[in-house]
Formats: C-alpha cells, structure tokens, sequence
C-alpha cells in the first residue's frame, strides 16, 4: 500500500533523517534543485537500480508532505518492502533496530502467553548481550554493571510491525556528526570506536549468530559441549535462557532476530538468524550446561604466577597467589590460596619465570576466578614442557 | 440512468483523461493523489533533461502539480476564462512556499457529453480547451467563498513541455 502525504502529514519525517537513510542504503547526490534561486530539494539517484528520487529540503514546504511520499514510494519499490514499513525505518535512523519475529504463523495474532514471552526473549538477549561486550563468560551472577543497567535504561520499545508479529526494540545511537569523516574511511585504523549501543547490537547478532552454530554442532556432535567454545563469542546461559523463552512451541514455529543499523551509524546488514521450536528446546539445554558449568571441580589450572600475597613475610602461614592462564579463550587471572610449602614453590617459580600446575575446584568469586581446594601443586619442570 | 456517475465526477475524469493523453504526447508520466490536502489532483513527470525549442534543460527530472478544474458554467470571452475558484483552493495554489511549481488547470467543455468527445473511426476528439495559470505569489484574499480567476494561456503538449522547461531551470 502506497504512502499518502496524509500518512506523513500524521507524523513528520525531517529531510535529514531521509538523507542519512538514503545515503546509507545506496543513494547519492545527482544534483541540488532550485526554484526562485532558493535551493528547495536534492535529487538522488541509486547507483544499483538507477532510480531518481527528489529529497525536499523545506519542511515548512506547502507540498512537503506529497514530496515525502512520493520519495518514499519510489524507494519502497528499489527496495522491495512496503514505504510504511521503510517509513518506519527512517523515523529511527538515530536508532538501531531489532527486530523479534515469532514465525511460522500466518496471521498478525499471537496467543498471548506467547506474545509476553516473546517481549522476555527480546529484553533477555539484550541483557545478556550487553554483558557479553563488557565481560564474555558462560554465566552471570550477582549485580549487573553500571554500564549494562545503565543501557538497558535506554532500549526502547517500538510499535509492533503491521502484518506480522514483530517486536521491535530501539537502541538510540549517539549523533554521529564528524565522524562521517572517519568512518567512511577506508583504512580500519582511521575508523572511530563504535558507541555501546551500537556494540551491544553488533555482539547480539554474533551472539545469536554463534547460538545457531552451537545448535547445530551440538546435533552434529550429540553434546553441549560446542556451547563451550561460543563462549567467547557471547554465548552465555543468560542468553539461551532467554532465547527457549518461548517454551511452548508447536512444530514449524519459531523466532527471528535480525537488525535494521540506525543509518546514522551505517554498517552491512546481517541477515537475520532464524530458530525452529527444536533448536530452542536445545538452547534450553544449553542455558543449564552453561550454567552448571560455573563451578568446574577437579580442575588443572596452569599458568605464570604473577602476584603474591602474604602478611607474614617470614613464610609460616598461608597465602595468595595469582596465576595467568587461559580460560574460555581469554587470557584470565586466578587467585589460589596456597598453604606454606606451596607459596614458597610458588615464589621460586615466579622469581625464574617457571610455570606452575595445581588441581582444585574453578569458581568465580563476583568478577574474579579462584581456585579453591587446591591439591597437587607442583611447578612445571623443563621436561614436562618439552612432552 | 442508475449505475451512472454523477455529471462532476464524470467531467473531473474527463479533465483526468485530458491531461493524461496531452502528457502522453509529450512523453511524461502522470501521477494521480487521491489525497489533495493542498488542492494537487495530479503530478506531471519527467525523468532526465527537458527539451523545449531546441533547448536542453540544465537541471533534470522536473515535476509539475495541478490542480484540475473542468467547467461548462463559464465560457471563455475574448480569450479569457475566468473562473470562480475556492478560497481554499486559491490560497493553496498562490502560497510561494512550495518544492514543485503549482498550476492551475481549467477544462472548458461545451455542455453535452455527445459534444464533448466525438469519436469517429478516423478520429478521436475531445472538446473543448483548457487553460491553465500559476498563482504563485499572488495577492492574499479575504473573501469567504471564491477569487474570480482568469486564465489565458491554452493548456497543450507544447505548452506542457514549455512548463516542464521551466520547472527544470527553476524559473517557475
């Protein structure tokens, strides 16, 4: 159905808003237009389609509205989509959008035990995604940081798409005014770090990109073990959790999470990650693997000592030693308290450089790793590095 | 006779169908709005440079409104058409502040439909001229109901592709 200028009369769209959506969607200048000496629209013309469309420069324009429309009528048509639903996108070109669709029905209803679950799925991955960019791990306990509570504060919720069931979600970016200078750049160390919202966006597609991945693997391999390796990549328990959401789930339904990059911020668009009902029942699975695997008993930590801690520097009681290792593909720090004996080991090895091996149950104390009930510390001999 | 249009309806097609086939002629694409918030009934189109008396147009893809009117109250009188055109109507069509210029289209017809088309197998006619004006810029109204407009230029293709030339040097 084609916009009408009373559809942009209802809810004004400013023309820097559609140049920035159309110069991030394959647009370019052909040249200015005048009336009357006054410069009053930009005509554009797509590179990929050879289409024309005249961008009105005066909002306070008699035919403002009319020009909007047919602008947006023309480039509907270049795109393949409906101009209501591209009008919606530029409304929000300040904003990442992404979008949560219940599949496999064909109507725009949704039973409503579904739809609030689908709005849990939809705050879930956000979460767990925002806390994937800060500090990727299987699972999460305890308060949430500042700068993922802070976040969460200001994702918005859309109106949902008309046609289907779609939950929307607006990510507000900041103003990328002088950046365009860089970040059209073609040298990668010229381009300006991305905002927060914008890498909390990125790493929920990769997150859901690399659940997907683990699913299958998982099928492949007939164990959970894949979820594991997709740690690093943002796959926590928190964010299969929220993806098995929809628990009850006939055949052939599923969701799709895909994102529409504010234009403001332009990057290539993903394709949107789809799950059936059978990979969500198997991402249920991985939500209590990943989980469960917060506390790793009879776990072989080695690694480089590099801090000690002890009050009494004349050796006779315990202390606390600090070994670099690597953990979920991140290099990590781990603190074990070592009884005498072991401490004064351990000093040895840290004083020549010597790697160090103890066995004991991996945990998490807040944000740090420790070791507890350590056993077996030994320090790694020339001879065992070289087998 | 029931099932027919009403005589307005019938002669705002009849104007519809002027514009469309004098357009034709010349090569541009006509749009139709169903929404005439700012008494625009159709957008006259081209893409790319004008041509008009030899002359290429520097600018390119201009777009002509109109507002179509077709009448056979009034009759032209020494060249002149003037016609009674509402307050809303004339406020919309002289306001200066508008992207694409904005003219006025009256279709004068005579008073019968078996004399305004006449189709034979050589030829088809439809009777009988259209005028048009731009009242951009003109002076403010206070009357309540109508502004008696008058309108001299003839609408034809050449005319049309004349407006167009002007559209796209941004002189009119």
């Amino acid at each position: 159905m084609r916009l009408t200028p009373s559809d942009i009369r209802a809810a004004p769209v400013a023309a820097t808003e559609l140049l920035t959506y159309l110069r991030s969607t394959g647009w370019r200048r052909l040249e200015d237009q005048k009336r009357m000496d006054l410069h009053v629209a930009t005509l554009m013309i797509h590179d990929g389609r050879a289409a024309e469309v005249q961008v009105p420069l005066l909002p306070e324009a008699k035919d403002y509205a009319r020009r909007v429309a047919e602008l947006l009528n023309v480039a509907a048509e270049v795109e393949g989509r409906s101009p209501h639903h591209l009008l919606a996108d530029i409304r929000v070109v300040q904003f990442d959008v992404v979008r949560v669709r219940r599949t496999g029905r064909n109507d725009d209803t949704l039973p409503v035990g579904d739809g609030a679950a689908l709005f849990a799925l939809a705050n879930g991955v956000f979460v767990a995604s925002s806390l994937a960019v800060v500090d990727p791990r299987a699972t999460y306990s305890g308060r949430r940081p500042a700068k993922v509570a802070d976040f969460m504060e200001t994702v918005r919720l859309g109106q949902t798409e008309q046609g289907s069931f779609v939950v929307r979600l607006l990510v507000p970016l900041p103003s990328s005014v002088g950046q365009s200078q860089t970040r059209f750049s073609f040298a990668k160390e010229n381009a300006p770090p991305l905002p927060f919202p914008r890498q909390v966006t990125r790493q929920l597609m990769r997150s859901v990109r690399r659940a997907k991945a683990a699913v299958t693997a998982a099928i492949a391999g007939d164990s959970l073990e894949p979820f594991r390796d997709e740690i690093r990549n943002g796959v926590s328990a928190e964010l299969c959790k929220a993806l098995n959401a929809i628990e009850d789930v006939t055949p052939l339904h599923g969701v799709e999470i895909g994102v529409v990059w504010g234009a403001a911020w332009p990057m290539e668009r993903p394709q949107p990650v789809a799950f059936m009902s059978d990979a969500l029942q198997i991402l249920g699975h991985a939500a209590e693997f990943l989980a469960a695997k917060e506390t790793v008993e009879d776990f072989w930590l080695e690694g480089y000592i590099t801090k000690l801690e002890r009050d009494d520097p004349a050796g006779e009681i315990e202390g606390n030693a600090t070994i670099a290792t690597t953990l979920e593909g991140q290099l990590r720090r781990v603190r074990v308290t070592l009884q005498p004996t072991d401490y004064n080991a351990a000093a040895e090895a840290h004083k020549i450089g010597q790697r160090v091996r103890v066995k004991g149950d991996l945990g998490r104390e807040g944000r740090r790793f420790r070791l507890v009930s350590p056993k077996q510390f030994a320090v790694v001999e020339h001879d065992d590095d070289d087998k | 006779m029931a099932g027919l249009l009403s005589d307005n309806s019938r002669k705002a097609n009849f104007s519809h169908a002027y514009v469309d086939a004098m357009a034709a002629a010349v090569g541009f694409s006509v749009e139709r709005w169903t929404d005439d918030y700012d008494s625009i009934d159709v957008t006259i189109k081209a893409t790319g440079r004008v041509e008009h008396s030899g002359k290429l147009s520097t600018g390119r893809s201009p777009k002509l409104d109109l507002q179509l009117k077709c009448t056979d109250a009034v009759s032209p009188k020494d060249g002149e058409l003037h016609f009674p055109l509402s307050v809303k109507n004339y406020d919309d069509l002289s306001d200066p502040t508008r992207v694409t210029p904005a003219l006025l289209v009256v279709l004068f017809v005579p008073k019968t439909w078996e004399q305004r088309l006449k189709w034979s197998a050589s030829s088809l006619r439809l009777h009988k001229l259209a005028y048009w004006v731009n009242l951009r810029g003109m002076q403010v109204t206070t009357n309540k109901k109508s502004v008696t407009v008058v309108l001299r230029e003839h609408f034809h293709p050449d005319a049309l592709r004349h407006l167009m030339f002007l559209s796209a040097e941004g002189e009119l």
